[in-house]
């Protein structure tokens, strides 16, 4: 088909303001799959995904349109992940598009993603469509949001298609508007292959497939092409596209949307962003906007029983397969084991990988508190990061210590901007906007410390404004801080699975909360346990676990003898599954204590 | 010689007290001849199945309340004994009683048919405790039942009785351990009142009902019996039991020394040959079953030999002397003390056990906290 028939776009959304359903109904609306194959938001495969109603991995499809007058189109929907975590993904998959879809729920309004995402669309130059979603709730106010597109994010909205992608109201008018409003792709067939590379992902029997949009050029099975970033080559096997279902085509040239198959055997060598060129008639510029994305947040990944060792790290091998986005490296703790250190893009991507590993692969688990990666600047001018904060005692000489910082934008009804201001204030966070979307709803942005946001700050937002907040972010730069170790010691010993850094104003604090978290979680044992908190040698904080007086039945005959035993089999069974550390045992939850302390 | 005890229950009570969680059921007087009668059935079966080197030393006739059953067939039930079993001449003979059921006219018959020690639950002499305890006598009852038992002749007597009660304090405590010492009892039984699952005090203590004195206070209870019936003369020969010289209950060492022993009649338990076993709960279907198929098992356990040496040690670490090593690697074929070395290393370093070379027991420290120490040895 001729490339000016051909429309590539994207749905950017903030959560839950209807982006899958709406994907479906298009699918549905092109006839791509028959009713009863619909399984509900076809677009988000992975169980997981499913259950926590949020995309991780991109998927795209090809749907055939023809429009009211007859003319036939090639539409290729992108879908991109919807979380902050994967920002970068999102923005190399809206490199690959002309156009976006800009939902925004006819209830709720622009949040902080809606925000974030738009701004990603906007850097690109895309064609903005503003779709108001959810209008056939009762309490839907369409013109507000209409003012609020045009008010707040200067886009002309009085074309905004109205739907209800659940009742399936406008998705005609959205169609035509797709053809009619986003441009063509441009580029030029003749010119050497330059492809990006906006998603991959493992298949069992075909290898890495990755998802490209040629951009100039031609690509064809059997051609050897060349992974500019990645420096490998490889050649064509297949290539295709998701109607959803799977379809070869011989060629895909530029404008198009498709899937390659190349033999690549690891997903590590599709680096997402890439240029892929022809091996043979090499593009001389790869594209613009490529990076690696490396791990924001880390977390010690423990086997709960050491014989799980292998397992885990099997399964981290594999799974590593399908999520080229996080690390792993093998580490030891004097209080753990042998574990390993993980990297992931943010909190959610850890908490999947973390539920990943103990669904599908059965590892019991034991995870320390998430951590950032801390910048340390030697006398000697040397530049060190670090990603756990015992290996903080490792450097000498060093000069000052700098922190990741983000750019936090919260959206918020105004009635909550002195709950808000404060929550940042605590987090150390710098307002640097303020801004009304509209006479009851605010918009607030800080440059933040992300130590301060990576443990509980959105569920502390959230639960501060009654759940009415949503929160975004992205990654700034390192800056200079007055940061410390803080060290727990349980009767003595140093348990380096539980030390983090931390500002120095909050030290004290933190280290007095968090001894008093432990002495919640540690239960009483046959002797004092004395919980201390320090900076250095010298001692914030003190708790004593008091040690238990009384555990005794007072009776046990013929009559209770099995009974008993198997309630000491079971309570020892209970102990079990604790950590040692010197004669103290610790239970799993404990090493999250730094989650429970309220955080100020 | 294999010495073996037999327990015979009778699962009948006057009264149900709001503690207890034993097998007891309010007393049907008609359906008591069919008991016993099934009772006796299961007891000849067994005998004829016994080991021809056994000797019985000790029979137990526990509750319920072994004394709500007429004295005839208490007197069935050990004639029956004597001409089915070959018990030792000085067998300990043991029957619980309460003082509500008890009569100076049946404690003379039983002492006369050849029961020979007693053991009454009188659990409190202060009247506002017993009413709390849910008991049906008074201390003055309790007093009178236990000179009956002397007038009748029984000369090894047993008194129960419980601390950590709601109403309880220091004074009460000490003026109920004064009375019962006062009453001379050749064996005293003090209990840390237990609340369990099923049991009206559970209910109760779980809609914040009944409140039970701080786990500190409850160590003091059980700190001032040590000392004061130690003082008088007592030996603290259990966790909860304190016997003249030579007047420890025969019956209860075989369960702590995890010996063999018989199990009579509802909802009792016996341990044989390895292998744990307890008859079904009701009394009814306890006599149909018996009666038509001369079986009331309810469940079996075969226990592996990890699990019955960490029941050895369950069970032999509540006695004071402790658990004998040579026998204990004798029954089990190991070597004591590689196979506990770590846990030993670190009791012992704490001050919890006492080792010597045979000997394994509890300090005083390891016996408050006995179930602590005792779990470390679990598999």
């Amino acid at each position: 088909m001729d490339k000016k028939n051909v429309r590539n776009f994207s749905i950017i959304a903030h959560i839950d303001h209807g982006k899958s359903t709406l994907a479906d109904k298009l699918i549905l609306a092109t006839g791509g799959l028959q009713k009863r194959e619909m399984k509900e938001q076809v677009l988000d495969n992975m169980e997981l995904e499913r259950e926590r109603g949020i995309t991780i991995k991109a998927q795209t499809v090809r749907l055939s349109y023809k429009d009211a007058a007859g003319n036939p189109y090639i539409f290729n929907m992108i879908d991109t992940p919807g979380h902050v975590d994967f920002s970068y993904e999102v923005s190399r998959s809206l490199a690959a598009c002309e156009g976006a879809l800009l939902i925004v729920d006819a209830t709720q309004g622009i949040q902080a993603q809606t925000i974030a995402n738009l701004n990603l669309a906007l850097k690109i130059n895309l064609t903005i469509i503003p779709v108001i979603n959810k209008i056939d709730l009762p309490s839907a106010n369409p013109e507000a949001i209409k003012e609020q597109l045009e008010d707040i994010l200067q886009i002309e909205a009085g074309g905004a298609i109205l739907t209800s992608a659940k009742q399936g109201i406008g998705i005609d008018e959205l169609l035509q508007a797709i053809a009619d409003q986003i441009p063509p792709p441009e580029g030029d067939s003749e010119k050497p292959l330059s492809a990006l590379l906006f998603d991959a992902w493992y298949d069992a029997y075909k290898g890495v497939i990755v998802l490209v949009k040629i951009v100039e050029g031609t690509m064809r099975v059997g051609d050897p092409i060349y992974l500019m970033a990645a420096d490998k080559t490889y050649q064509v096997e297949e290539l295709g596209a998701f109607t959803p279902a799977q379809i070869k085509l011989d060629v895909l040239q530029a404008g198009d949307v498709g899937y390659v198959v190349a033999g690549i055997k690891e997903l590590g060598q599709t680096k997402i962003g890439d240029t892929i060129t022809n091996a043979k008639r090499k593009t001389p510029q790869p594209l613009q906007g490529y990076k690696e994305v490396n791990p924001m947040v880390f977390s010690g990944l423990y086997p709960i029983s050491g014989e799980q060792y292998e397992l885990l790290r099997d399964a981290l091998k594999k799974l590593m397969l399908n999520d080229a986005s996080f690390t792993y490296e093998a580490e030891t703790s004097t209080a753990l084991g042998f574990g390993f250190r993980c990297g992931f893009l943010g909190l959610l991507h850890m908490e999947i990988v973390r539920e990943r590993l103990e669904r599908e692969y059965h590892v019991e688990l034991l995870t320390t508190a998430p951590t950032v990666v801390y910048k340390i600047v030697t006398t000697d001018g040397e530049t060190i990061l670090i990603d756990n904060p015992s290996k903080l005692k490792d450097i000498k000489n060093i000069e000052h210590l700098e922190e990741p910082y983000v750019r936090g934008t919260v959206v918020a009804p105004e009635e909550y901007i002195g709950t808000i201001m404060s929550l940042a204030l605590e987090r150390r966070g710098l307002q640097t906007k303020m801004e009304y979307l509209n006479p009851q709803t605010v918009m607030l942005q800080y440059d933040l410390p992300f130590n301060e946001i990576v443990l509980d700050f959105y569920d502390r937002l959230k639960s501060a404004t009654k759940g009415y907040a949503s929160f975004d972010y992205e990654f700034l730069d390192f800056r200079s801080s007055s940061l410390v170790k803080l060290d727990i010691l349980l009767n003595g010993e140093l348990v380096d699975a539980l030390s983090l850094i931390i500002h120095k104003d909050k030290a004290y604090y933190q280290g007095r909360a968090l001894a008093k978290s432990l002495k919640e979680q540690i239960p009483q044992q046959m002797f004092e346990v004395a919980i201390q908190a320090a900076i250095g040698a010298k001692v914030v904080a003190r708790e004593t676990v008091k040690a238990l007086r009384k555990n005794v039945l007072a009776k046990c005959y013929g009559g209770d003898i099995t009974r008993k035993r198997k309630l000491l089999e079971k309570q020892k069974a209970g102990k079990k599954k604790m950590k040692q550390i010197g004669s103290v045992e610790i239970p799993q939850e404990a090493f999250l204590a730094v989650l429970r302390t309220d955080g100020k | 010689m294999n010495s073996l005890g037999i327990y015979i229950h009778i699962p009948y009570c006057l009264h149900k007290c709001g503690y207890c969680d034993f097998n007891s059921h309010v007393a049907r007087e008609k359906e008591m001849p069919d008991y016993v009668s099934a009772l006796l059935k299961e007891m000849e079966i067994a005998s004829n199945e016994m080991d021809i080197d056994s000797e019985i030393v000790s029979i137990f006739l526990g509750g319920g309340t072994p004394t709500t059953l007429p004295l005839e067939l208490l007197e069935k039930i050990l004639i029956r004994s004597r001409q089915i079993f070959p018990l030792v001449p000085d067998c300990e003979i043991t029957f619980e009683a309460n003082p509500a059921s008890a009569s100076l006219e049946k404690l003379s018959g039983l002492r006369r048919i050849g029961y020979n020690r007693i053991s009454i639950g009188v659990q409190s002499f202060q009247a506002n405790e017993l009413v709390t305890l849910d008991r049906i006598h008074s201390p003055d009852e309790a007093v009178t039942a236990i000179n009956w038992a002397r007038q009748a002749g029984f000369d090894n007597l047993s008194i129960d009785l419980m601390f950590a009660l709601t109403d309880q304090t220091p004074e009460t405590w000490n003026n109920t351990l004064n009375k019962a010492l006062a009453l001379a009892p050749e064996h005293l039984s003090t209990y840390n009142l237990m609340i369990e699952p099923g049991t009206a005090f559970y209910g109760l203590q779980k809609n914040g009902k009944l409140k039970l004195p701080e786990d500190e206070q409850q160590l003091y209870y059980f700190q001032e019996s040590i000392r004061q019936l130690t003082q008088a003369g007592y030996q603290h020969y259990e966790i909860s039991n304190f016997a003249k010289p030579g007047r420890e209950c025969r019956h209860n060492k075989i369960y702590w020394n995890n010996g063999n022993t018989f199990g009579f009649g509802a909802g009792a338990a016996r341990y044989l040959n390895g292998q744990r076993s307890k008859n079904i709960n009701l009394p009814s279907d306890y006599i149909r079953q018996i009666m038509q198929n001369g079986d009331a098992t309810e469940s079996t356990e075969c226990l592996q030999t990890l699990d019955a040496m960490g029941e050895t040690l369950m069970l032999g670490l509540r006695m004071l002397e402790g658990v004998n090593i040579p026998q204990f690697e004798n029954r089990f074929k190991v070597s004591f003390h590689s196979h506990y070395q770590e846990v030993l290393k670190k009791l012992s370093r704490e001050n919890f056990i006492k080792l010597t070379e045979d000997r394994l027991a509890l300090t005083t420290k390891g016996l408050y906290l006995a179930d602590s120490v005792i779990m470390e040895f679990m598999n």
